[in-house]
C-alpha cells in the first residue's frame, strides 16, 4: 500500500533555528530510516540503515527500480541523500547537482555550479566529489574549486557561497561537507602541490568562518592548548605540550607540511566533538624531514563550537610510504576487551591498520593488522602508540639506491577512502580492503613543473602468496582486533559499504556489480547483473512510498581508476593475467549512472 | 597575459589510462602533424606563444621530417601525461591529443622515455655585488664571514638538492620554501628568481639550471649570477632530460630517437642560445661562455 511520505520538519527548516534546533532537525531526519539524510548515514558515520523489508531470504529478488544518469563520464564517489520524497545527488566536475522526485524520478531542480576548469589540473587523482550534506533546510556542497555553497533544499536557489581556499596556490576539494549542530564542516585536498591542510567550521545560516584548526605549524595556528590538548603518550594521556608541532620540522617545512583533510568526519553530540583524520607531510622527502613531523598522519577530536584539540594520535610518525591518514572514523559504543563500557572509534588507515581508541579520551585500545599481508611495520607497540618498523620495508633506512621490495600494502593503503559501514546487531564493521603490494624504488627521477629532482616510483601488484586477487571484503570485530571472515576479490574493493538491520551487507565492485553478504556468514548471497560502470561510491538505502531502496553510484575512476591503472602499467607486460590493469580494461569503460535497486511488488 | 584557461576547455579525463593502446600509427602523425604535448607557462622550454627551447626543437623536428607542427597544452604539473600524451583526441577525430612530450625524466612514469637529449645541473643565482661574487660553488658560502652567512635567506624547492644542501649545513632556520608547483596558470617555479630573488626577498635561489640560468639573464635592472651546484654521494644535482612516447610505439619511438641523434649539435646550439648550464663530459659545468670546474669530492 502506497503511503504517503510527508516532511514533517518542513516548518522547523523554514525558521531560523537556533544551533540545538538545527541539529535536531537533522538528528530527527537521521533518525527516520526512510531518510538517507547525511553523507555518511548518521553522525557516527555507521553507514547503517534500520530498513529490514530486503532479508536474507528475498535480497536474491532484488531488481533494478530505476536509474540516473549525471551526465558526467568521471568518476563518482560519494552516495545520494534521500530526504522525504526527494532524492538529491551529485557528479564528479563540475559538480552537478540534482534534486529528483522519488515519486515519478523526474528533476525537480538542478544545479550546475561554473567553475573555472583550470583546477582539473590541481587534482591529483581525478575529478571526485564525494557528496552532499543537508542542514537547515540547505542542500550543501563542496566544489573542486574550493567554493562550499548552500542550496535551498526546496528550490535549488543558491542561499550563500563561501570561498574554503583557493586553487591558485595549490588548494581544491573533493570532499563532502558535513553538517554536525549549526555548522558546516569541510577540509582541504592538495598535498601533493604542498598545502598544508586544514579543517573549517563555517555557519550553516549564513556561510560565515566559525574556526578553522590546521594540522601543523604553531599552536594557535592549529587551536592546541598546550596544556589540556591530550595526546596518548607511554600507555596514557598526556598534554601534547608547547609546540608539539614546530618542533618535528626543520624550519619552515611545516608551513608547506601537507597533513590534508579530505575524508569522512563524525560527530558526537554529548561529546560536543568531531573526529577524523589527516594525510601525509607533503613533497618533502623523508630524508628531508627528520623526526615524526606532527601532525599529519593523525587523528583528531575537536571541540565542534571552538575547534579546539581535544585529543590527537598520530598513526604514521615520519611516513615514508604515502599512507594518508584521512580515512572515515566512525564512532561506537560498548565494552572492550577488559569489558569496560566505553565510547570508541574505529578507524581502518591506508598504514593497514585497524585502530580502536576511546573516544572520549583519545586512549588507544587496539591497533591490528586488518590484512594480513601488512608488513611495513610488525605491530603497533601499545604503551608508546607507534609502529614498529620493519627495516627492509622503510625506505628511508635502507637507502636511496636501495630498492624496497614488497612491500605492504602498496602506498594506495590497505583501505583508502572507501568507507566501512557499522553493523550495531553484530558489533562488526564491514570493511572494503585493498590486497595490494609495492616495489618502491626510492632513486627515480621525477620531474614536476620543468624541474627534475629525485623522487621514488612505486610498481603495485596483488599480494603474493594469497588468494591472487586485489581486494578482499572482510568482517571486522574491533574489541578483539580480528578479521572474522574475508571475502576475496579479483579487485580492489573501492566502494562503501552498507549494513542493514536486517543482517545484510553491501558493497560495489571495480568489475561493475554490487554485491550483498549475509554478515554472520561472510558470504555473498547476491550479486546484480552487470553495472554500466566499476563502482567507486558508496551504497545507500531508503523508503518511499513502502518499499526499500538500495541505491549506488557507477562510473569508474578515482585512485582505482586512475593510480592502480598508471601503477601497474609499467609492469602490464610481464605481470600475471590475473589483477593487472588490462584485467580491469575487459570490465567496462567510463560511466555516471546511479543505479536503484528494490524487490520486485 | 593570455591565460591558459580556454585551452583547458576540452581537457576531459579519458579512459585512455585503462584501456590497453592498441600497436597503431596515430592519425595525426599519417597525416604529417607533429602533434607536441608542451606546457603552456614554463619558460625557457615552452610557452604558449612558442618562444620555448622545446617549442624551437619541435619545430626542428617537424621540419626535419617535412611535417607540420601542433601544438596541445596542458600544465606539465600534475596529471600530465595522463591528460595530454594519454588522451584520447577530441570526439570525431582518431589517436591522442598528442603524440611527443618534448621533455620528461629518463624514465617516464605512465610513458616510454626516449633518449636523453641535454644534461644541466642544479644551480643557486645570486644578485651580483652582494658580497657573493666570489662564491662559485655552493660549499664557497661555507666560508663566508659568520654574519654576513647567518643572514642569508635560501630559496629551496622540498626534495631538490637545494633543500638538501641548506638542511645539511644546518641552515633550517634560513630556508624559505617554495612550493614545486602552484595551481595557478599563470605561476611558474621561475619566479624564485624574477619575483623573490629580484625583490630581495631571498638572497640564494636554488633552482633548477635552465630555469635559473633563463631567468637571470632576463633580469635587467637586477644583475644575476648563476653558479652550478656540485654533485656529491649524498646529492645528485646533475639530472638528463629526454623526450616520451606513449607506450607500444617503438617504431615512432625510434624516428624521434634518430632525430635527436642526428641532429644533436643542431639541438645543442638551440640550448646555447637559451644559456641552458650544461654539464661536460670532465663533469665541468658551462654557464653562458663561463666554465665551472667541479672537482669529484
Amino acid at each position: 500500500m502506497a503511503v504517503k511520505n510527508l516532511w514533517p520538519v518542513v516548518a522547523l527548516a523554514v525558521a531560523a533555528p537556533s544551533a540545538a534546533l538545527a541539529n535536531a532537525d537533522l538528528a530527527k531526519l537521521m533518525a527516520d530510516s526512510k531518510n538517507w539524510a547525511a553523507p555518511a548515514g548518521n553522525f557516527s558515520n555507521h553507514r547503517h540503515t534500520k530498513l529490514t523489508q530486503i532479508n536474507k531470504s528475498n535480497v536474491n529478488k532484488l531488481q533494478v527500480a530505476w536509474t540516473f544518469s549525471t551526465g558526467v563520464l568521471r568518476g563518482h564517489e560519494g552516495g545520494p541523500l534521500v530526504i522525504g520524497d526527494t532524492l538529491y545527488v551529485h557528479s564528479a566536475f563540475p559538480n552537478k547537482v540534482f534534486a529528483i522526485n522519488l515519486a515519478d524520478q523526474t528533476i525537480k531542480w538542478k544545479y550546475e555550479p561554473k567553475q573555472d576548469p583550470s583546477v582539473i589540473p590541481v587534482m591529483c587523482c581525478d575529478t571526485v566529489n564525494r557528496g552532499l550534506a543537508y542542514g537547515d533546510g540547505k542542500i550543501l556542497l563542496q566544489q573542486a574549486d574550493t567554493t562550499l555553497v548552500a542550496l535551498d533544499a526546496k528550490t535549488g536557489k543558491k542561499v550563500w557561497d563561501v570561498k574554503n581556499g583557493d586553487p591558485k596556490v595549490g588548494q581544491t576539494n573533493t570532499n563532502a561537507p558535513h553538517v554536525f549542530k549549526d555548522k558546516v564542516f569541510t577540509g582541504i585536498s592538495g598535498g601533493e602541490f604542498g598545502v598544508r591542510g586544514w579543517v573549517a567550521a563555517y555557519n550553516l545560516k549564513d556561510g560565515k568562518l566559525a574556526w578553522k584548526g590546521y594540522s601543523m605549524g604553531p599552536d594557535s595556528d592549529m587551536l592546541m592548548d598546550p596544556n589540556t590538548s591530550m595526546t596518548f603518550t607511554d600507555g596514557k594521556m598526556a598534554p601534547v605540550g608547547k609546540d608539539s608541532s614546530l618542533k618535528t620540522w626543520q624550519g619552515d617545512q611545516w608551513k608547506i607540511g601537507g597533513g590534508t583533510t579530505w575524508g569522512w568526519y563524525s560527530y558526537d553530540p554529548e561529546l560536543n566533538a568531531m573526529f577524523y583524520g589527516n594525510g601525509n607531510p607533503s613533497t618533502w622527502n623523508p630524508k628531508q624531514r627528520p623526526g615524526d613531523n606532527k601532525w599529519s598522519m593523525s587523528l583528531w577530536s575537536r571541540d565542534v563550537d571552538s575547534g579546539k584539540v581535544n585529543w590527537v594520535y598520530q598513526m604514521t610518525p615520519h611516513d615514508e610510504w604515502d599512507f594518508d591518514g584521512i580515512n572515515e572514523v566512525p564512532l561506537f559504543e560498548g565494552k572492550d576487551k577488559n569489558g569496560k563500557e566505553r565510547k570508541m572509534l574505529a578507524h581502518f588507515d591506508r598504514n593497514g591498520f585497524g585502530y580502536t581508541l576511546d573516544r572520549k579520551t583519545g586512549e588507544l585500545l587496539v591497533a591490528e593488522k586488518f590484512d594480513p599481508a601488512v608488513n611495513w611495520a610488525t605491530h603497533v607497540d601499545m604503551k608508546t602508540g607507534r609502529p614498529q618498523v620493519v627495516a627492509k620495508y622503510s625506505t628511508h633506512q635502507n637507502g636511496e639506491d636501495v630498492n624496497s621490495k614488497g612491500i605492504c600494502p602498496a602506498a594506495l593503503g590497505t583501505k583508502d577512502q572507501q568507507p566501512a559501514a557499522y553493523d550495531p546487531v553484530s558489533g562488526l564493521f564491514l570493511v572494503p580492503t585493498n590486497h595490494v603490494c609495492m616495489d618502491y624504488e626510492p632513486f627515480r627521477v621525477e620531474y614536476t613543473a620543468g624541474q627534475p629532482y629525485v623522487g621514488a616510483t612505486l610498481a603495485m601488484f596483488p599480494a603474493p602468496n594469497s588468494h591472487g586477487g586485489m581486494g578482499n571484503f572482510i568482517g571486522w570485530d574491533p574489541i578483539k582486533g580480528k578479521i572474522v571472515w574475508s571475502i576475496p576479490e579479483k579487485f580492489s574493493v573501492w566502494s562503501g559499504a552498507l549494513t542493514t538491520a536486517s543482517g545484510l551487507a553491501f558493497y560495489g565492485t571495480l568489475d561493475a556489480r554490487l554485491k550483498a553478504v549475509d554478515i554472520k556468514a561472510g558470504k555473498v548471497v547476491w550479486t546484480s547483473p552487470k553495472l554500466p560502470s566499476g563502482v567507486i561510491g558508496n551504497v545507500h538505502s531508503w523508503e518511499f512510498q513502502g518499499k526499500q531502496y538500495v541505491g549506488v553510484l557507477t562510473g569508474i575512476g578515482g585512485w582505482a581508476g586512475i593510480g592502480m591503472a598508471a601503477g601497474l602499467e609499467k609492469d602490464s607486460d610481464g605481470l600475471g593475467a590475473v589483477g593487472g590493469y588490462k584485467e580491469l580494461a575487459k570490465y567496462g569503460d567510463l560511466g555516471g549512472t546511479l543505479m536503484v535497486f528494490a524487490l520486485a511488488n | 597575459m593570455k591565460t591558459i584557461a580556454s585551452t583547458l576547455a576540452g581537457a576531459v579525463f579519458t579512459a585512455a589510462a585503462l584501456v590497453a593502446p592498441q600497436a597503431q600509427a596515430a592519425t595525426a602523425q599519417e597525416k604529417g602533424i607533429l602533434r607536441v604535448c608542451a606546457d603552456p607557462n614554463s619558460m625557457p622550454f615552452s610557452n604558449q606563444a612558442g618562444e620555448g627551447l622545446e617549442n624551437r626543437i619541435a619545430e626542428m623536428m617537424a621540419k626535419d621530417f617535412g611535417w607540420k607542427v601542433e601544438f596541445f597544452f596542458f600544465p606539465q604539473r600534475m596529471a600530465f601525461f595522463r591528460n595530454s600524451l594519454k588522451a584520447k583526441a577530441a570526439d570525431g577525430e582518431e589517436g591522442y591529443k598528442c603524440d611527443l612530450a618534448t621533455s620528461s625524466a629518463p624514465e617516464a612514469e605512465g610513458a616510454v622515455a626516449t633518449k636523453t637529449y641535454y644534461t644541466s645541473t642544479w644551480t643557486m643565482v645570486m644578485p651580483a655585488g652582494k658580497g657573493l661574487d666570489a662564491i662559485r660553488q655552493p660549499d664557497d658560502l661555507l666560508k663566508l664571514p659568520k654574519d654576513q652567512l647567518a643572514k642569508l635567506r635560501f630559496g629551496v624547492f622540498p626534495a631538490s638538492p637545494g633543500a638538501d644542501w641548506v638542511l645539511r649545513n644546518g641552515f633550517d632556520k634560513q630556508m624559505v620554501p617554495f612550493q614545486q608547483m602552484l595551481g595557478d596558470p599563470n605561476s611558474y617555479p621561475g619566479q624564485m628568481v624574477d619575483v623573490s630573488l629580484v625583490k630581495g626577498d631571498i638572497d640564494v635561489a636554488f633552482i633548477w639550471g635552465p630555469i635559473g640560468s633563463y631567468h637571470a639573464r632576463q633580469s635587467k635592472a637586477v644583475k644575476l649570477r648563476v653558479v652550478p651546484m656540485v654533485p656529491d654521494a649524498e646529492t645528485v644535482t646533475d639530472f638528463s632530460i629526454a623526450m616520451a612516447v606513449r607506450y607500444r610505439e617503438p617504431e615512432w619511438k625510434a624516428k624521434v630517437e634518430d632525430f635527436l641523434t642526428r641532429r644533436k649539435a643542431d639541438i645543442d646550439k638551440v640550448m646555447a642560445d637559451y644559456g641552458v648550464p650544461l654539464v661536460q663530459t670532465d663533469g665541468s659545468v658551462l654557464v653562458n661562455g663561463e666554465r665551472f670546474d667541479r672537482p669529484r669530492k
